[in-house]
């Protein structure tokens, strides 16, 4: 017990690091200011409140008519699915590297303390994150519901308790997916490509489900609520979960626990039996072998340039969880270029509806938008962790070490925002603006414009030569002024002391500032150019803010160069 | 070959090297011992540029290590006690990323790795990627690392360990052939009979001071190393509790 107490404060601590940025300048051993694990704590707590907010308007549209049809087991079954699916998201990618693949493991196993210790430690961890999770499900939905139905105290007490155990339910699913993607993974030898075509799998599944499947679902349940509620209800342990939550029925509350206890105690038991040969047999040697041959070798010579930039990102291939945590905005960016290609003509109605004056606008912001979530740069300084020697004994300055970093973003980014850019040119050339698309009928779309009863949708020479323009460089110049700040942050807040590389890539602080500042810094603008559309065409505010990023990208280079470079040098080797 | 007048490094209030001179020629292996926390890392890092320092100044070749950090790096190589190396390459990606940095011809570098990868028995394994490597193959593949761009200067901390019997013997050997060709070594080491045979000169600091260096016969006299540490460590661990009283 003992063990697993001074195992767990350990973890607790690293976690608080992660969240917090930590309390320790490892540089100078001082403590850090209060106010930037105060600011850490306020934007953690704004991403949760977004969270809450999106689940609550669900909610919301919910509850009422439920609370009044007595289906109160309904909305609670939902509610616990949507936390439980919620949890295993933000854990399922975590739980293979956190339980199996932490670099102290080598440091822990030899220790006499039983392996099933080190495991139950770590997945107490990951449970303390379903919690964070699931309560950005949980809260909104208890909190509408005593809104709408009236304060119960057996529903909260009930609910709350299922709350736990539910936890311990995604739990058990999120380690044994972690399991099992670590056992495939062993017998595989292109094991990034395969995870992160799988994770891609995963996550369209999840954003369909967010997206058309949650506005499907919504009308599903609003208005055929009784074949959902019929549905559902044939499932024992769904309509016992949801009538315990309610308060309900004793019995069927203690039935609940059992059945998502049931799986937790499985699947732990299991893992603990099986955990030291687990992490032990990482994979390497199940996987074949590639024998060396000196004449298949490739000797040609590259660049110092060159070869920094192909580390960089052979590092980036060789990690899924670096691609696809801190590249997802890349496949959004595909994907949104096919979307546009798709719904053409919806997104011409749109465009009619705002303004076709915005058609740039909006097509730049779209396109930043996804850049927002590509941060390889912020977490990079972080990874190279206890390989920052190599670097320094070698003859390569550090200004080219940063460039090759940098550079590494740069090139990702540009050819799936080049993909988007060319479509919105496209776009915005070709696209109907006669409001067939809204009218579904060109001649009377044309009639009703030229009758001057729909917006101009002209665009002079002068304003779609500035748009083109600035679908095309601003995505451009925005990654890079992202790419270089995302850098400078790294360096700023560099955790070199990871066990696995999910901490700086998902929860370090340079990636956290990093991506919350990237949405910050595309928010100015958008709000400024359109609520500052009156004062001056949209054409303007283009041009303004490409000399705006043009100067942003001179300073953040200039500091790269300066302040990034000595930040380089004082990093302890 | 390697100038090191005052070192001095300071950690805080902490005086980590103390106005240490050494002078290491070429041709000669140099062999540094010291207990733990002694300053030999902080020495040699600091003579790879990894580490600044307060007091003095450090020499590769004539080459400043401040005034000219890039020159000085080009002709040394380093290899710390426990390396850590790109474990998303393969061996042969991580030695042609090495002789990319150092400007190695292809020639040049498909010699050296054949020969080296060859003595060291890693021809085989160079397709693997490094994390599949044991402690001892990432030390010989550090090694490989360090000699591919021909450096005339290697500093190595700890290089014995976690090698095997036959790899230790071959590592010996290149060092004498490095030295025999005109480069220099300086190397730490707790394997006191390895720095006796190997070494033409050796120096052993404590507590951040030197207290003797010199050609083994200078140092040693008729005793061996391992006395001569010995009775050093103790006069200095009982000089100190003298002073403490």
């Amino acid at each position: 017990m003992n063990q697993f107490r001074v195992l767990l404060r350990v973890q607790m601590l690293s976690m608080g690091r992660r969240f917090t940025g930590g309390n320790i300048n490892e540089k100078q051993k001082k403590k850090k200011s209060l106010l930037g694990t105060a600011g850490m704590a306020v934007l953690w707590a704004i991403a949760g409140l977004a969270f809450m907010y999106l689940f609550g308007m669900v909610f919301f549209v919910i509850a009422e008519p439920f609370a009044a049809m007595g289906f109160d087991w309904l909305y609670m079954t939902l509610a616990f699915l949507f936390c439980a699916m919620f949890m295993l998201v933000g854990t399922v990618f975590l739980a293979k590297s956190q339980l199996f693949e932490a670099k102290d493991n080598a440091i822990l196993l030899p220790m006499p303390i039983p392996p099933a210790t080190i495991l139950l430690v770590r997945m107490t961890g990951l449970y303390l994150m379903n919690l964070l999770w699931g309560a950005m499900v949980y809260l909104p939905a208890i909190v509408i519901w005593i809104w709408f139905a009236g304060f119960d105290v057996l529903t909260l007490v009930f609910s709350l308790v299922l709350f736990f155990a539910v936890g311990l339910f995604a739990l058990a699913l999120s380690c044994l997916l972690g399991w099992v993607i670590s056992r495939i993974s062993a017998h595989i030898r292109n094991k990034t490509l395969v995870t992160v075509i799988g994770s891609v799998a995963f996550l369209a599944v999840y954003y369909w489900l967010c997206g058309a499947g949650s506005t499907k679902l919504l009308g599903l349940l609003t208005k055929q609520s009784e074949l959902v509620a019929q549905t559902l209800g044939a499932v024992a342990p769904l309509y016992w979960i949801g009538n315990a939550a309610a308060g309900e029925n004793a019995l069927h509350f203690l039935l609940s626990l059992v059945i998502l206890f049931v799986p937790f105690a499985i699947v732990t038991a299991a893992l603990a039996k099986t955990f030291l040969s687990t992490v032990t047999n990482s994979g390497q040697n199940a996987a074949k072998k590639t024998v060396y041959r000196a004449e298949d070798a490739d000797f040609r010579v590259k660049s110092r340039a060159e070869a920094l930039w192909k580390r960089e990102n052979a590092h980036l291939l060789s990690s899924a969880v670096y691609l696809l945590n801190a590249g997802i905005g890349l496949i959004f960016l595909v994907v949104g270029a096919v979307a546009v290609v798709w719904q053409w003509n919806t997104l011409a109605m749109y465009m009619t509806l705002f303004g076709w004056d915005l058609a740039g606008a909006i097509f730049v912001l779209l396109t930043c938008m996804m850049l927002c979530m590509v941060i390889f740069t912020a977490p990079s300084v972080s990874l190279e962790a206890g390989t920052l020697w190599q670097l320094r004994a070698m003859p390569v300055s550090v200004t080219e070490i940063l460039h090759a970093k940098w550079k590494l973003h740069l090139v990702w980014c540009a050819v799936p925002s080049a993909m988007m850019s060319v479509v919105g040119v496209v776009f915005l050339f070709c696209a109907d603006r006669s409001c067939g698309a809204l009218l579904s009928d060109p001649m009377m779309g044309e009639a009703l414009a030229g009758a001057g009863m729909l917006p101009d949708v002209r665009m002079n020479a002068f304003d779609m030569a500035v748009n083109t323009a600035a679908i095309l460089i601003l995505p451009q110049l925005f990654s890079a002024v992202t790419g270089g700040i995302g850098l400078l942050l790294g360096l700023k807040y560099p955790n070199l002391g990871w066990t696995n590389e999910a901490q700086v890539v998902k929860q370090g602080t340079a990636v956290m500032f990093s991506m919350f500042g990237n949405m910050a810094m595309l928010a100015l603008p958008a709000l400024l150019t359109y609520f500052g559309r009156k004062i001056m065409p949209v054409s303007v505010w283009m041009l303004v803010w490409m000399a705006v990023f043009a100067g942003a990208l001179f300073l953040v280079k200039r500091g790269i160069e300066t302040w990034g470079v000595k930040k380089f040098e004082e990093l302890p080797v | 070959m390697l100038q090191i007048n005052e070192f001095t490094k300071r950690y805080g209030e902490k005086t980590a090297v103390d106005h240490l001179t050494l002078h290491i020629t070429p041709g000669e292996i140099y062999g540094f011992i010291g207990h733990n926390g002694a300053g030999k890392t902080t020495t040699l890092k600091a003579c790879t540029g990894l580490l600044s320092f307060d007091e003095g100044e450090i020499l590769v070749d004539g080459v400043s290590v401040t005034a000219d950090p890039l020159e000085c790096k080009k002709k040394i190589a380093y290899i710390p006690d426990n390396p850590d190396l790109y474990e998303f390459l393969t061996g042969i990606k991580y030695l042609n990323f090495v002789a990319d940095i150092y400007g190695v011809t292809a020639e040049d570098r498909r010699a050296r790795i054949e020969k080296y990868a060859g003595l060291f028995s890693l021809t085989e394994d160079l397709g693997q990627p490094v994390s599949s490597y044991s402690h001892g193959m990432k030390q010989k593949l550090a090694v490989i690392g360090a000699l591919i761009h021909a450096p005339k200067l290697i500093l190595m901390d700890e290089p014995f360990v976690g090698l095997d019997p036959i790899a230790a013997h071959n590592l010996k050997q290149v060092m004498r052939e490095h030295c025999d060709a005109g480069g220099a070594i300086f190397f730490s080491t707790h394997v006191l009979e390895v720095a006796e045979k190997l070494c033409d000169k050796v120096a052993i600091i404590r507590r951040g001071q030197l207290v003797a260096h010199g050609t083994m016969e200078d140092v040693l006299g008729t005793a061996s190393l391992e006395q001569v540490f010995l009775e050093l460590s103790q006069n200095g661990a009982e000089a100190v509790a003298d002073a403490e009283m």
